[in-house]
């Protein structure tokens, strides 16, 4: 296919693996494709012979005996192409498979590694993109056989019924050819111009209607309807563009099929008085050139080119988001400490920004939490406690500086060890959709449900177990949930993990004070190192010792200590003490 | 007639020349079509009697070029009508869209809407070419079929008995293929949903280590999507195989017939060839049935769309409506007697309320109650069914609205930020905001902080930003702030911040907004006590309006800052002990 050869190689080896696979598949197709463009092969022969034979001879009995092996040859076509369907089937469902498989391990690659946009829109567009490349495919192969198949047998045919003409045709053939592939370049090129306007049109569109009430609220209907106006005009013009091109696509078919048609005729006379060929086979071949190359032709030239370009279009599209992240460098001679190993905690001059010319989030920072430590971290938002939390959780690489357990740097330690070492519970609960206990033993498969229930008990879900129905109780939406039972859900998971390093990052924010306190007691009761960033003073009176974030300094100590020493501390303290004072009134 | 018809019909009309031209151009490809293989089988029977074919030929040369070129003229402007028809509906429905009220834009999800505005409107805007296109295509077999029955009728009536059975074969096929298309399609947003799930525990799933776990509950659902995706194969491949069977009997059966009429000498050999081409045209009788399915399809996008245009909208389709602006005041605002409902269901019902100039007056109660409601109301952006909102003494649904706009600003809860850039996202909006002002309100949002550590600070596009709740809300203070409006309705646009935070930017907000209005709906005590009068909203109405401190000796009013803000569990007992911090 000239449309299609040219793919960016992204595009192509995104569905080559798959189709690859399906080599078998693939030959079969072609095998009984094969078989099924038979009747068209046959076409002109037997009409020429039902007619020189038969009816123009008075023979009726010899007409209908060469239209019934015409007949019967249409039933062994469409038995083959019956039989077509499955490897067909096979080949299509198996690319759209692997083209889940590839969208969804990238994407959560690349979201899990947060180089890559995880709203719901994008995946609704994935699958969207992925489904009409297997519909897209479907139509292409089914398509291709009958072009390639039906040309062929419809060309083979003529040759052998008048070979004088079957020269002429190919001659046409190939300029139709050359033609159809000027028209592809200019038609590839105003196609995905119009695609490209549809996306902008799409996200512009999506953006502002999502954003309606803001649009209202801030008196930009005039702003909104201008920018969002400005892509459907592009978009219009664009397919104007593309169809301009596309009508132009019919010369294919005048010049492929047509004026081989009146070339024929046209000699029609002086071949019959030659004596060269019968009247039959000049019927023959008008069959051929009316009813096998013209349709096949036509189909090639309007419906293959579209596809073609399509498919390429969105391949590429999808691509774009099948590639997986920076894989993580290799981290040769990781070492995974053995069971018995302490972990003690240690940030040595961290020093962390988002973007090379931001200012740094977390500077210089030095800190040590020794094993079975309880240790708070407070601060204003936006201040970068998230980020130390990650940083200290291995999630994060820090620019300068290092962060080491058990004095190791987290970059020299094994992934799957450190992932089970360190539980980082954030403050947006993941609940899925399964039961109670898979939720809860997501981090340790093997946990038993004595321990489960002992787990739930201590952390203060166990109401909440109660009230769904036990372990095996079905989440079918985690919205079904309150904010605060889904953060007891994720809390009892941390409990029973094999961690020995738990990082709560605001993750009991919706309970209420008391829940709080229960499940920050369980918790430091827990065997291991605790570190909680505070989302009230209360949590940071708990703990043994306190870091203090103001951006620019960082302050260690007991609440009294930092009383007397962080003005920021002071500060933080008295007004989240103050703010109910109203409320006793 | 229905609405959906009336915008069918609408569009048709406003795309009526063009269509016209279309229905010429097609008509004269189907003529020229049909006249063609008489042409040819004149040329056979010319050149099989050694005649010449010369005045046949030209008669067959010229049929061809009008075809030819009808069939480009038809193309072409059947793709601009449909494009320009698009285009303009779209124009239509887009500034109706930005014309609705809160009450309108709340009748539609937000993914359906985008589906009415983008191939809703294709659909509809298509129904003038698609109907010619039905219609010349029914003609064009009609045309075969009677071809058929002269040239030789016996044929012809072969050709009717047989047809009725193809034609219920594929109206079958039609029937249950939607019913495992909609399984497939359940399957495939079984797997979507699960995706969207993982996608909100990107941090769980990283700090876990699960990734690969998650893959594969994500595309556990693969192996019913391929399941029901091979049974619509089957299907179709059954269906396929037993209509071509039929077809071939019904092509041979026909051809015979004809056979005969040639060693008769009822037909010449051109002429059975001619019936073979016809016999082609004939068959395309049964493609009407797709045709149909997609009549169908047009007429339910315009009735989507129609749906939309017809949703009322207070405010005009140029976003003004008639009126004179609002008189220059000083922000007073007054309700009486407003009731907003939606659908049977009441949100807001009898209310009546005085906002003096100038004061900051705090909104509190339960979730659903009607706070965010009766916030929407007092700035203009849901018409309520009954009752008068006026601001400075004028009813507001009967000003300018572009003046109400200037005279309100909003901050929400979880604002969406439009716009390309961070600063683009806080001047948004048809009246352009000064860089002063813009630099002022990033400073008393505390804002600024976060902007200026961004890669590429205030100019760093929105798309792919990821940003904190709180960062969020900031924003969306700083957008309100913007503005010289006299009166700021912010709706819990405070609660992702930490209490320093909160206390900054009320500080903050107190010196930059000492003259203004200030309507805040929040749960937080301080808030609450630092505004100079509370009004407490409970089932959809007012319930008390007074100081903080007059209203603190009803226990229902203390008890709603000792539940955190959203749902706690139920089972877990209240505290007992004096209490020591604020709740978020």
């Amino acid at each position: 296919m000239t449309v299609t050869a040219n793919a960016k190689p992204g595009g192509r080896t995104l569905l080559r693996p798959a189709l690859a696979a399906q080599r078998r598949s693939l030959l079969v197709l072609a095998a009984w494709s094969l078989l099924e463009a038979a009747p068209v092969l046959l076409s002109g022969q037997l009409v020429a012979a039902a007619l020189d034979r038969g009816f123009l001879a008075g023979e009726l009995a010899a007409g209908l005996a060469f239209l019934m092996l015409y007949g019967t040859s249409m039933v062994l076509g469409a038995w083959a192409a019956r039989h077509a369907v499955t490897p067909l089937a096979a080949i299509v469902e198996a690319a759209r498979d692997a083209l889940v498989r590839a969208v969804v391990q990238a994407r959560l690659a690349h979201a899990v590694q947060g180089s890559g946009p995880t709203d719901a829109s994008t995946v609704a567009r994935l699958t969207r993109q992925t489904e009409a490349v297997r519909q897209i495919l479907a139509t292409l192969l089914m398509m291709v056989r009958t072009v390639v198949f039906s040309l062929g047998a419809a060309l083979a045919g003529l040759a052998t019924l008048l070979p004088e003409m079957a020269g002429v045709t190919l001659g046409c053939l190939a300029a139709a050819g050359a033609l159809l592939a000027l028209l592809s370049v200019l038609f590839r090129r105003r196609y995905r111009e119009a695609l490209v306007a549809e996306e902008r049109l799409a996200g512009s569109a999506g953006h502002a209607v999502s954003g309606l009430r803001d649009v209202l609220a801030c008196g930009g209907a005039g702003t909104a309807t201008r920018r969002v106006g400005q892509d459907v005009d592009a978009n219009a013009a664009a397919s104007i563009a593309a169809a301009r091109i596309g009508s132009c696509r019919i010369g294919v078919v005048v010049i492929g099929a047509r004026i081989p048609l009146v070339a024929t005729l046209a000699m029609a006379p002086w071949l019959l008085r030659s004596g060269a060929v019968t009247p039959g086979q000049v019927l023959g071949a008008v069959t051929y050139l009316v009813s096998g190359l013209e349709p096949a032709l036509r189909l090639f030239a309007q419906s293959l080119g579209n596809m073609g370009v399509q498919l390429q279009v969105l391949l590429r599209r999808l691509a774009d988001h099948t590639a997986g992240p920076p894989e993580p460098p290799a981290r040769p001679g990781a070492v995974s400490p053995g069971p018995g190993h302490i972990p003690s905690l240690s940030l040595r001059g961290v020093t962390f920004a988002y973007g090379p010319h931001s200012a740094p989030i977390v500077d210089d920072l030095d800190l040590d939490v020794p094993y079975g430590d309880h240790l708070a971290i407070v601060g204003p938002s936006g201040i970068g406690k998230s980020t130390v939390a990650n940083l200290m959780a291995g999630l994060e690489s820090c620019r300068r500086g290092e962060v080491a357990l058990g004095g190791t740097p987290l970059a020299g330690l094994a992934e799957p060890w450190l992932r089970e070492a360190v539980a980082l519970v954030p403050q947006e609960s993941y609940v899925f959709a399964g039961t109670l206990r898979e939720n809860l033993a997501y981090l340790s498969p093997e946990v038993s449900d004595d321990e489960l229930a002992r787990a739930a008990d201590a952390v203060g879900l166990a109401p909440v177990v109660k009230r769904l129905g036990g372990f095996d109780a079905a989440i079918e939406q985690a919205a079904a949930l309150s904010e605060g039972e889904r953060q007891l859900i994720t809390l009892v998971r941390a409990y029973v993990s094999p961690a020995r390093l738990v990082i709560l990052d605001e993750a009991t924010c919706h309970l209420d004070p008391a829940a709080e306190r229960r499940a920050e007691e369980a918790f430091a009761a827990r065997t291991g190192t605790l570190i909680i960033i505070a989302h009230r003073i209360s949590s940071a009176m708990r703990a043994r010792r306190i870091l203090v974030l103001d951006g620019q300094s960082v302050r260690v100590g007991d609440h009294h200590a930092l009383l007397r020493d962080s003005p920021l501390y002071a500060d933080l303290a008295n007004t989240w003490a103050a703010a109910p004072a109203g409320t006793r009134a | 007639m229905q609405q959906r018809d009336r915008l069918l019909w609408q569009v048709a009309r406003s795309t009526g020349g063009w269509t016209s031209l279309f229905l010429a151009a097609a008509l004269l490809d189907a003529v020229a079509s049909l006249a063609l293989p008489m042409a040819l089988a004149a040329a056979i029977d010319a050149a099989l009697g050694g005649e010449s074919t010369g005045p046949a030929l030209v008669w067959l040369v010229t049929l061809l070029a009008v075809s030819t070129l009808a069939q480009v003229a038809a193309e072409l402007v059947e793709a601009t009508t449909a494009a320009r028809a698009t285009g303009r509906l779209r124009h239509r429905t887009l500034g109706h869209l930005f014309a609705l009220d809160l009450g309108g834009q709340r009748r539609f999800a937000e993914g359906d809407l985008l589906n009415r505005l983008l191939q809703g409107t294709a659909e509809t805007a298509k129904v003038g070419p698609s109907l010619a296109g039905a219609v010349v295509a029914l003609l064009t077999s009609v045309a075969g079929i009677v071809a058929l029955l002269l040239i030789d009728p016996v044929a012809g009536a072969v050709f009717l008995l047989g047809a009725p059975v193809v034609w219920r074969l594929a109206r079958g096929f039609l029937g249950s293929s939607t019913e495992l298309t909609e399984r497939y399609q359940t399957a495939y947003s079984g797997l979507a949903s699960r995706f969207v799930d993982a996608m909100s525990g990107v941090r769980t799933i990283r700090a876990g280590g699960t990734a690969g776990r998650e893959a594969r509950r994500v595309l556990a659902p693969l192996r019913e999507l391929r399941h029901y995706g091979e049974a619509l194969w089957n299907t179709q491949r059954d269906v396929g195989w037993r209509l071509a069977v039929l077809v071939a009997a019904l092509q041979v059966g026909v051809l015979a017939t004809a056979g005969h009429g040639v060693i008769a000498g009822r037909v010449s050999p051109g002429e059975l060839i001619a019936l073979n081409t016809y016999l082609g045209y004939a068959f395309g009788v049964f493609r009407q049935v797709g045709t149909l399915a997609h009549l169908g399809r047009a007429r339910g996008s315009a009735a989507g769309v129609s749906e939309v245009l017809n949703t009322p909208a207070p405010a005009g389709a140029d976003g003004t409506a008639a009126g004179p602006p609002l008189p220059a005041g000083t922000g007073a605002v007054s309700l009486r007697g407003v009731r907003v409902a939606e659908g049977d269901r009441a949100l807001l019902d009898g209310v009546d309320l005085d906002i003096p100039a100038g004061a900051t007056v705090a909104v509190v109660g339960g979730s659903g109650g009607g706070k965010s409601t009766l916030a929407a109301v007092v700035g203009g952006l849901w018409r309520p069914d009954a009752g008068v909102v006026s601001i400075d003494g004028m009813p507001l649904w009967q000003a300018d609205q572009r003046s109400v706009r200037d005279a309100v600003a909003h901050a929400f809860e979880r604002p969406v930020l439009l716009g390309e850039t961070v600063a683009d996202a806080v001047v948004y909006g048809d009246r352009p905001v000064a860089p002063e002002a813009l630099r002022g309100a990033l400073r008393d949002s505390r804002a600024e902080s976060f902007v200026e550590r961004l890669p590429l600070g205030p100019d760093t596009p929105v798309a792919g930003l990821r940003l904190s709740g709180g960062e969020l809300q900031r924003l969306g203070l700083a957008r309100a702030l913007c503005r010289d409006a006299r009166i700021l309705v912010l709706d819990d646009t405070t609660s992702s911040l930490d209490t320093v935070t909160e206390r900054e930017v009320s500080l903050a907000m107190d010196r930059a907004a000492r003259h203004r209005t200030r309507l805040v709906v929040t749960h937080r005590a301080a808030t609450v006590r630092r505004a100079d009068l509370v009004v407490w909203v409970e089932a959809n109405g007012v319930r008390a309006v007074g100081s903080h401190e007059s209203l603190a000796a009803d226990p229902g009013y203390r008890a709603l800052f000792q539940q955190p803000h959203g749902d706690a569990p139920e089972d877990i007992p209240p505290v007992a002990e004096p209490r020591t911090m604020e709740q978020a």
